[in-house]
């Protein structure tokens, strides 16, 4: 592993990949700071720059946009009691109080350190795990891969929204929309009513683009401007020993429970830093003081949530199969440089993945700097109002979705998914299952074809291969867990998914 | 029986059409056998799942206790950003970059024109510059510029 990691950084070292793993996290910490802007938008919006740049060096920066992210959240919840991303919802409710008595240069120094801590710790684990994972993927026959799609599927469904029937028929809509073009075994052409632009496909970039940023842009052009007297002002930005004393088994716990439930599709950042707060709370002897600015709660959810943000790459570098609407646009951008994600990519292209674990870490160290000395500069961008910010991303979203193909027939596609994105949205269905079902359709059907022409028609090959069988039982399992409505009223959403 | 939850109602009502309308679709292509499927056996599959899901969604909402009321859809806003981004996409190849980004500018604004037109101007300036700077010579697209 070490020449691995050695290559890695060589890889990840060159100045090039260097810039821009430093301009994905600082889009990132951008992007995370404002709250009008998310990742899956601002990555959509990049897709097609991408095409320009080299395989690795584009998911160094959509990574960095990533993580940097979740980090950058976590910011604005403290100062603001406003999340900057929904996965810092939770840190709101300890880091707001402890900014209030003053301490808020602690809080941040805290969350920093924390993210920073569990992103070297889960570097580190993506480093571990894929490998053996890739060779358990080698491993994968046909029925496997459907089955395991079918799982990403039923877990991004299930933790996406409150009404299973709607995320699911999100995702079927998705795969509805893979089939358009034409079908690879006979050469029809389905659902292409004469558009030879639809030959091809329906092209992801301007789904993904139209349904995330469009929609959004529609839906939040009538709120109303949040302006905040920021105190931009951060002194004492040292914890104390006894801070430390209470924040470090915090992080441990939460490092460990983010970066096992980020590997799990459907899951992500915001159920674990969820889930950290509500373990830190359990834990606690005295568990009133959260909600007060109780260090732990702020401690814990950070490294979970980051944590969870990188091995959420884990499901995608080593089986192709993306884990969340996010990875999914990563999926997209390895598909425009012409990389069939699975887990040949490990061996086929060492320095892509190496590269890109190894800018993971330099990214969170570049995220310290940024989150830290650099925290006014960020609060100050608070306060550009959404009626400049809004122009600029559609702009940056037309040009980007025409360049794609040079086709204006795409703008117009993407206008289309943006109206109907948004209508979806205000009917409560989110748009993160319909792009994977869009993304995985193609794949999932070639897979369940190939099954059924080896088993020669036997439906039972998918229960009866053990992998399969294990994964269509866990896909089973979640339906039934989430159905329970006790759970149904409980449980948030995931990050991915942009909330109506 | 009032139907309290309009939202996955409406939405119901959407995907089993949908999904209707892919599966009569599908039948226009070939469907084949489970053996050898036709292009048409994939979508017609989806599509009956549509419908189901549809169906259960549209039963779910007949009994659900919380009601869910139809909110309005901002209208305007939808028609102004679309038809910025569809003009967009029309002038773009028959006129350039330029005129694009300042029709979409133009529509997207639409509502603070005669309110704060200098500021929707230099909107458009600088982000017509930007684009055609990042786009074009930063990464060499080809795009007419005007």
């Amino acid at each position: 592993m070490i020449e691995h990691l050695l290559l890695g950084f060589s890889v990840a070292l060159s100045p090039s990949n260097l810039l821009y793993c430093l301009i994905g996290a600082t889009l990132g910490t951008f992007v995370g700071i404002l709250p009008g802007l998310s990742p899956v938008t601002a990555i959509a919006m990049l897709l097609p720059i991408t095409f320009k740049m080299s395989a690795i060096s584009s998911l160094i920066m959509l990574a960095g946009i990533y993580y940097g992210s979740h980090h950058a959240g976590a910011t604005t919840a403290i100062m603001l009691n406003m999340p900057g991303e929904p996965s810092s919802v939770v840190i709101c409710l300890d880091g707001h109080p402890m900014a209030q008595r003053g301490r808020a240069g602690v809080a941040l120094c805290i969350s920093a350190l924390s993210s920073f801590f569990a992103g070297c710790v889960s570097v580190l684990v993506v480093a571990l795990f894929s490998p053996p994972l890739a060779e358990a993927a080698l491993k994968f026959m046909a029925p496997d891969y459907a089955s395991a799609i079918v799982l990403a599927l039923v877990a991004v469904a299930v933790l996406s929204g409150r009404s299973l029937p709607m995320t699911i028929s999100m995702a079927l809509l998705g795969l509805l929309l893979g089939t358009v073009g034409t079908d690879v075994n006979s050469g029809a052409q389905r659902f292409t009513y004469g558009f030879p632009q639809l030959a091809e496909g329906v092209e992801f970039v301007a789904v993904a683009v139209g349904f995330f940023a469009f929609a959004e842009i529609i839906a939040h052009l009538r709120t109303s401007e949040v302006k905040q007297i920021v105190d931009t002002r951060v002194k004492g930005l040292i914890p104390t020993r006894a801070d430390f004393a209470l924040a470090w088994k915090p992080v441990l716990r939460g490092t460990l429970l983010g970066g096992a439930l980020g590997i799990l599709p459907g899951t992500g950042p915001l159920l674990s830093s969820f889930a950290s707060y509500a373990l830190e709370k359990r834990l606690a002897r005295n568990p009133t003081r959260f909600g007060h600015g109780a260090i732990e709660g702020i401690a814990g959810p950070e490294a979970a949530g980051n944590a969870a943000a990188l091995t959420h790459f884990i499901p995608m570098l080593t089986l192709g199969v993306p884990a969340g609407a996010t990875m999914a646009l990563m999926l997209g951008a390895m598909l425009i440089q012409g990389i069939a994600p699975g887990p040949q990519v490990m061996t086929q292209h060492p320095q892509l993945f190496w590269g890109l674990i190894a800018s993971m870490w330099i990214g969170n160290m570049m995220l310290l700097v940024l989150n830290l000395p650099l925290i006014g500069i960020w609060v100050r961008l608070l306060s550009i109002p959404y009626r400049f910010l809004y122009p600029t991303i559609l702009v940056f979203c037309c040009v980007g979705v025409y360049s794609v193909n040079n086709s204006y027939f795409d703008v117009v596609l993407a206008a289309l998914c943006g109206g109907a994105g948004y209508v979806l949205r205000q009917l409560g269905c989110s748009p993160a299952p319909l792009v994977l079902g869009l993304v995985l359709g193609p794949i999932l059907e070639e897979n369940v074809r190939r099954s059924l022409i080896l088993s020669r028609g036997d439906l039972s090959v998918f229960v009866t291969r053990p992998i399969s069988l294990v994964l269509l039982l866990l896909a089973v399992g979640m339906v039934l867990t989430f159905s329970l409505p006790g759970l149904l009223r409980s449980r948030g959403s995931d990050p991915d998914i942009v909330q109506p | 029986m009032a139907i309290r939850d309009q939202k996955e109602f409406v939405a119901g009502m959407l995907f089993a059409a949908i999904g209707a309308a892919a599966l009569i679709q599908s039948f226009a292509y070939e469907l084949g056998t489970i053996t050898q499927m036709g292009p048409g056996y994939y979508p017609a599959c989806i599509g009956m799942a549509l419908i189901v899901a549809g169906t259960c969604s549209i039963i779910r909402a007949m009994w659900r206790a919380q009601p869910d009321r139809l909110q309005g859809l901002a209208w305007r806003d939808m028609i102004f950003v679309l038809t910025g981004v569809l003009l967009f996409a029309v002038l773009i190849d028959r006129l350039g970059l330029i005129e694009a980004v300042a029709a979409l500018i133009v529509m997207s604004c639409f509502g603070r024109i005669a309110r704060r037109p200098i500021e929707v101007l230099v909107i458009g300036v600088a982000l017509a510059a930007l684009s055609v700077g990042v786009f074009v010579y930063g990464l060499n697209i080809p795009i007419s510029i005007y």
